[in-house]
């Protein structure tokens, strides 16, 4: 019986096989989490290369689970949570992703940016200087006895735009500003000057000063006030310079996303590389780095 | 035919992928620069690749990197046992008389920690940290002279000089000198405006030489209070008690919510008056 059955089975798994017209794919089942990792990786770009980098971290993030190591999985969550200018979140992913690719140095200008926009520009200019295999820079510095030497207190009025609009009517405000004279001490000062401010039919205000301003205008930082023309058309079109290095090969000098004014390294550029295509790139070989390609060919990076 | 294909579907899955040639990664240059840079969590992620196919070669170099990271991640007192052991086993390696002198340094042994300090800036002077540490050594032992020519070497060579600035400032504190720390601390608190470590020292630096704090943009009222509070408590501490109470009760009057640290220390001026 038991023999009988055996040899049904092979017959017909012999005919099922046999079949001509039938067309048998077969793929290894360990690829699936890879292809799964790739589509996202793919999906990360894409969102990424359009300003969407809330969906891109989300995107890059799943690519991850899938391939916990991948660099350039950790490079797109660590570039996607600095986009939406959390650095202290990227700053964990740019670690992880410069351990699994540390001679891209993508990645190292990418996590430099990112020490640059929250002032850690020591910090940053250390990590070039590694990238580039030298010593940092150290600017030719005071002594610290120069530096210590006593001076006297300046006794210049101190002056800190803390104050405020305050409106006196339905057309005019008044520009209400402090000014210290004693070290901690604040004493509100409000200024002669009336601004107007006047609708246009649109939904942004336009403000118009009715007479020169009279009162300090305290000035914050080196930071340029940029005019309502100007900050749209920075709205309108990112930012992209690209410069070329001593081999001829193009090396990023970033783009500045529009929301945050942060600069991501975008570019990838390889038509000016020699012919071997020996510019430096990502460690992993030539599909990691066509992948880069695209993701900063899609952000308008290419040069 | 379908043994056939039975058989090429099994060499495809079992069949690896074609091993991409791996790039040689320096592990000792790229883990010691992660650690120098404060980047821990690539330092121990590419420790622990390194230790995954580890050279012979390689096993004393990641027994300092190991070291090195316990330091930096503040287990100062098995750092210390761990450079003491490859100290003691005749490692002439720079980073690990460092270590050890730092690790003594924390662990309060300013003393034994000149000898690995001395050898570290001897056999590598380019190492800032050992010449900040070898600084703060020399306070400990009031040697003002020596810890001021080792903080200037470790401030032309770093790519931190708050860090140093700061150190240099709480020597020039300890020395009795609270103007010429204010003067640096000022010089620090340009290059990092946020740190509150700073800004804590610069206003004792202030109050010990007798002019006033400022407030800063960023400080809202409570902040603006317990800066006054703390320089309250160190006017107090100076003897300066009328500077100290009109300290601490701005720290009360100027804060939105209440001070238990000011109004506490008022209660002691309160409490010590005839």
């Amino acid at each position: 019986m038991k023999r009988r059955i055996v040899a049904i089975a092979l017959i017909v798994a012999t005919t099922a096989c046999s079949s001509m017209n039938r067309q048998v794919a077969v793929r290894p089942l360990n690829g699936e989490a890879g292809a799964a990792a790739q589509d996202a990786l793919a999906r990360g770009d894409l969102l990424f290369g359009r300003g969407e980098h809330a969906l891109a971290l989300d995107a890059y993030r799943r690519a991850m689970r899938k391939d916990p190591g991948d660099a350039h999985a950790l490079n797109g969550v660590a570039i996607s949570y600095a986009a939406i200018g959390r650095h202290d979140l990227a700053r964990e992913f740019f670690e992880l992703a410069l351990a699994r690719a540390p001679q891209d140095q993508r990645i190292y200008r990418n996590f430099a940016r990112s020490l640059t926009a929250q002032g850690l520009r020591g910090e940053a200019d250390a990590l070039l200087a590694q990238m580039s295999g030298g010593a940092p820079r150290v600017a030719n510095r005071p002594t610290l006895a120069q530096l210590s030497s006593v001076r006297a207190p300046a006794a210049a009025t101190v002056r800190v735009a803390n104050g405020g609009l305050e409106r006196i009517s339905m057309g005019e405000v008044r520009l209400r500003t402090t000014t210290s004279t004693l070290p901690g001490r604040m004493t509100p000062q409000l200024s002669a000057a009336i601004v107007t401010v006047a609708e246009d039919g649109g939904s942004t205000p336009v403000v118009s000063l009715s007479r020169e301003l009279t009162a300090p205008i305290a000035r914050l930082g080196r930071q340029a006030v940029a005019t309502p023309a100007v900050a749209t058309a920075a709205r309108a079109k990112p930012i992209v310079a690209v410069a070329n290095d001593a081999d001829g090969c193009a090396v990023a000098k970033g783009m500045r996303l529009r929301a945050t004014g942060y600069t991501i390294d975008l570019i990838t550029s390889r038509a000016d590389a020699d012919a071997a295509g020996k510019c430096p790139s990502l460690a992993g070989g030539e599909d990691n780095d066509a992948r880069f390609e695209r993701l900063w060919a899609r952000s308008g990076g290419r040069g | 035919m379908s043994f056939a294909l039975l058989l090429a579907a099994t060499a495809a899955i079992v069949a690896p992928p074609a091993p991409s040639p791996a790039p040689s990664i320096d592990y000792a240059k790229m883990v010691d620069e992660a650690i120098d840079g404060g980047r821990m969590i690539q330092a121990e992620a590419m420790l622990g690749q390194w230790r995954m196919a580890p050279q012979p070669q390689d096993l004393p170099v990641m027994e300092i990197a190991t070291a090195r990271i316990a330091l930096a991640n503040g287990r100062t007192a098995e750092a210390e046992t761990r450079f003491a052991a490859i100290s003691q086993g005749g490692s002439t390696n720079c980073r690990v008389d460092e270590g050890l002198g730092v690790a003594r340094l924390r662990l309060g042994r300013a003393r034994d920690a000149l000898a690995p300090l001395q050898r570290a800036v001897d056999n590598c002077g380019d190492r800032w940290r050992a010449w900040n540490a070898l600084g703060v050594a020399y306070d400990a032992a009031g040697s003002w002279a020596l810890s001021a020519a080792a903080y200037e070497r470790a401030f032309q060579l770093t790519d931190r000089p708050a860090q140093i600035l700061n150190n240099y400032g709480m020597s020039l504190m300890a020395q009795g000198q609270p103007d010429r720390a204010a003067a640096i601390f000022d010089k620090a608190r340009e290059l990092t405006p946020e740190d509150s470590r700073l800004i804590a020292n610069a206003d004792a630096a202030y109050v010990m030489s007798g002019r006033d704090i400022q407030r800063r943009p960023a400080d809202d009222a409570d902040r603006w209070a317990r800066r006054l509070g703390d320089a309250g408590r160190v006017a107090l501490r100076s003897g300066d008690m009328v500077k100290a109470q009109a300290y601490l009760s701005r720290a009360m009057t100027e804060s939105e919510s209440f001070q238990s640290d000011a109004a506490s220390a008022l209660a002691t001026m309160g409490s010590a008056k005839p």
